[in-house]
């Protein structure tokens, strides 16, 4: 009797090693599968724009961004904002428009004249429109 | 390359010192010692490089590396001639091999194969985003562009005051992949790859080896096939090497990784010490775990009336603790959970009860999606394998079912007690706070396997504990009776 009970318990315990090696298994060939499916990164792309733009900021100093006038808190626009920083430190890339530097996304400014950037010059823009103003006049 | 050399120079010379230390008598523990000294020469290396940027040492500087690799060479130097000097000429004791049986390659097999198609999904997605998820560019790289970038000056204290990137978060992922692009001399990709997916490998190989035979094995399946984890693998964020910390202490506590064959040996009491302490200084939560380490520890050393072993785990985790105070007392800023919230405000929050059903309805709801689609409820139903496991065998397993069940306590409070949306808050970090308790999961509920399979063909030893006090507790009443043996229930 002990021995039947032994030999239906070792059995069992080999069908959930398979089960578990089974499922183990199938569960990495699809994580490798949608790995490989992923698409291209963002943060590499949106790194390459904000660097072409570092060489026309001073080595230290905080840096402003100029904020989007509407969805400021947008998924993506998060993204830009955050990669900025990213990409920019050891500038610390504050959503402000009072310091002598300011990062304008193409998107973020308003139609026609935005007052936020009176007084400010662009000196450099990067391929996709993002660009770095200046402050020339007080 | 120069990257793997810095992955490689503190592994080697703490590989020295546990060489000396637990004298490896078989594959199984040098393999667990290199995983051992993989995940602390990672941490050890980012305290010395936290030092060498405080004192104005840049890691773009030549100064820097050089300083570095003196530290190393010392290190090695000391532990090298340590081992000379306490060799013994008395044969090292043999420890136990598992007893290898017809067939029994295939799980050996099995779990070779899940681990390749493992180690090519991680590097699919770390080729797909080799910035890493979203947290790791916007805090860990973030901070470790600041380290590298700004070290000359002061300027690398800049991140302390951008809010929304954690600048209370501890420094041990930043301050190790600026080491390696101090070594690299540039900033690359491979540096925090290299880190972790080290740090994943060690945490599969800890619990593997700390088990041992086919239940090993089935452990490191187990692991491997939770997709939720395995993502998080090349993540570079900092729950997977919290994980292996977590799971290092649990193994060097309650496993015979080192296989020492003197129960008063200080070193394991000494290793955990460090481990607990690393995962303090990898990530908040890491707190939490070391003051529950040091309970324990406190506890079994007030059984034993004998606070010798409490004291090497102090030795071994004051190094590290000093570096974690020193960061948040002098340099970060308080964390977003507690700041501005009174006594009051957090006591309000934690007597509501909408709150509680709304965490716990998160919860139950991100568990059960947890590794989805290929798993359905596979932590949940792991955790309750572990809490019955914790009931039936005692000892050590309910020991670490008990740390697991407050660390996931400590979570909830939290969760209940947060400043922020909750919903958001729970949904964006529970995923991530499972990963870091599901290897410290996959060992205990396999350890417990392990010591009650009551078959005579059972090819390893049940797990015993380096500690005394916790020494013949893991066996079940049933298999301690059939032995002759009282079970005792010193936890």
């Amino acid at each position: 009797m002990s021995y039947t009970l032994f030999a239906v318990r070792f059995l069992l315990a080999r069908t959930a090693a398979v089960i578990v090696v089974v499922w183990a298994l199938v569960s990495v060939i699809a994580a490798s599968r949608n790995a490989t499916m992923r698409g291209t990164d963002p943060v590499a792309a949106f790194e390459t724009e904000f660097r072409t733009l570092s060489h026309a900021l001073p080595p230290s100093g905080p840096v402003g961004f100029l904020r989007y006038e509407a969805d400021d808190d947008r998924a993506d626009r998060v993204m830009t904002y955050y990669v900025a920083q990213y990409t920019l430190a050891p500038h610390v890339v504050e959503k402000r428009t009072d310091l002598e530097f300011v990062i304008v996304a193409p998107d973020a400014v308003r139609p026609g004249v935005d007052d936020r950037l009176a007084g400010f010059m662009p000196i450099a823009t990067s391929k996709e429109g993002y660009s770095v103003y200046q402050r020339r006049a007080p | 390359m120069r990257e793997l050399l810095a992955l490689l120079i503190p592994v080697c010379a703490i590989g020295v010192f546990l060489d000396r230390s637990a004298r490896w008598t078989s594959a199984r523990a040098a393999i667990a010692s290199l995983a051992l000294a993989l995940c602390l020469g990672i941490g050890f290396s980012s305290v010395v490089s936290t030092g060498l940027i405080v004192i104005g040492i840049a890691p773009t500087s030549r100064a820097f590396v050089l300083a570095d690799v003196a530290v190393w060479v010392v290190v090695g130097a000391l532990a090298w001639f340590t081992r000379r000097a306490a060799e013994s000429p008395e044969p090292k004791a043999q420890s136990p091999e598992p007893r290898v049986e017809s067939r029994e390659w295939l799980l050996p097999a099995a779990f070779g194969v899940i681990a390749i198609v493992a180690l090519v999904a991680t590097i699919a997605a770390a080729r797909a985003a080799p910035h890493g998820d979203w947290d790791a560019w916007a805090i860990w790289n973030l901070h470790a562009r600041f380290l590298f970038r700004g070290g000359a000056g002061d300027a690398w204290r800049g991140f302390f005051s951008i809010a929304w990137s954690q600048p209370d978060y501890p420094l041990l992922l930043p301050a190790s992949v600026a080491r390696m692009w101090a070594y690299a001399g540039h900033e690359s990709t491979l540096g925090p790859l290299l880190i972790a997916v080290g740090f994943g490998i060690a945490c599969v190989t800890l619990a593997v080896t700390t088990i041992g035979g086919r239940h090993g094995w089935i452990a490191g399946v187990l692991m491997l096939g939770a997709t939720t984890f395995l993502a998080q693998v090349p993540s570079q964020c900092a729950d997977v090497p919290l994980a292996c910390f977590i799971v290092a202490t649990l193994a060097v506590t309650f496993g015979d990784i080192l296989r020492i064959p003197n129960p008063e040996s200080r070193i394991p009491a000494l290793l955990a010490g460090a481990t607990s302490a690393m995962a303090a200084w990898t990530k908040n939560e890491g707190v939490v775990f070391v003051l529950l380490m040091f309970l324990i520890a406190v506890i079994v050393a007030v059984r034993r009336r004998d606070g010798r072993q409490l004291l090497w785990s102090i030795a071994g985790a004051a190094p590290i603790l000093i570096a974690v105070v020193g960061f948040k007392l002098a340099l970060a800023p308080s964390s977003g959970l507690v700041e501005g919230q009174s006594l009051t405000v957090i006591l309000t929050r934690l007597m509501d009860p909408d709150r509680h059903m709304t965490v716990l309805g998160l919860i139950a709801q991100q568990a059960m999606r947890w590794s989805a689609p290929f798993a359905f409820a596979v932590f949940p139903i792991v955790s309750l394998v572990a809490a019955w496991m914790a009931v039936r065998i005692g000892g050590v397993v309910r020991v670490m079912a008990i740390v697991l069940g407050l660390m996931l306590a400590s979570y909830y409070v939290v969760y209940v007690t947060t400043p922020f949306d909750i919903a958001w808050h729970v949904s964006t970090s529970i995923d991530r706070l499972l990963v870091q308790l599901w290897p410290a999961l996959v060992l205990t509920v396999v350890l417990g396997l392990q010591s009650s399979v009551p078959s005579p063909q059972s090819s390893v030893s049940s797990p015993r504990s380096p500690i005394p006090g916790l020494q013949s507790s893991v066996s079940s009443p049933r298999s301690s009776a059939r032995r002759g043996e009282p079970w005792t229930k010193d936890c």
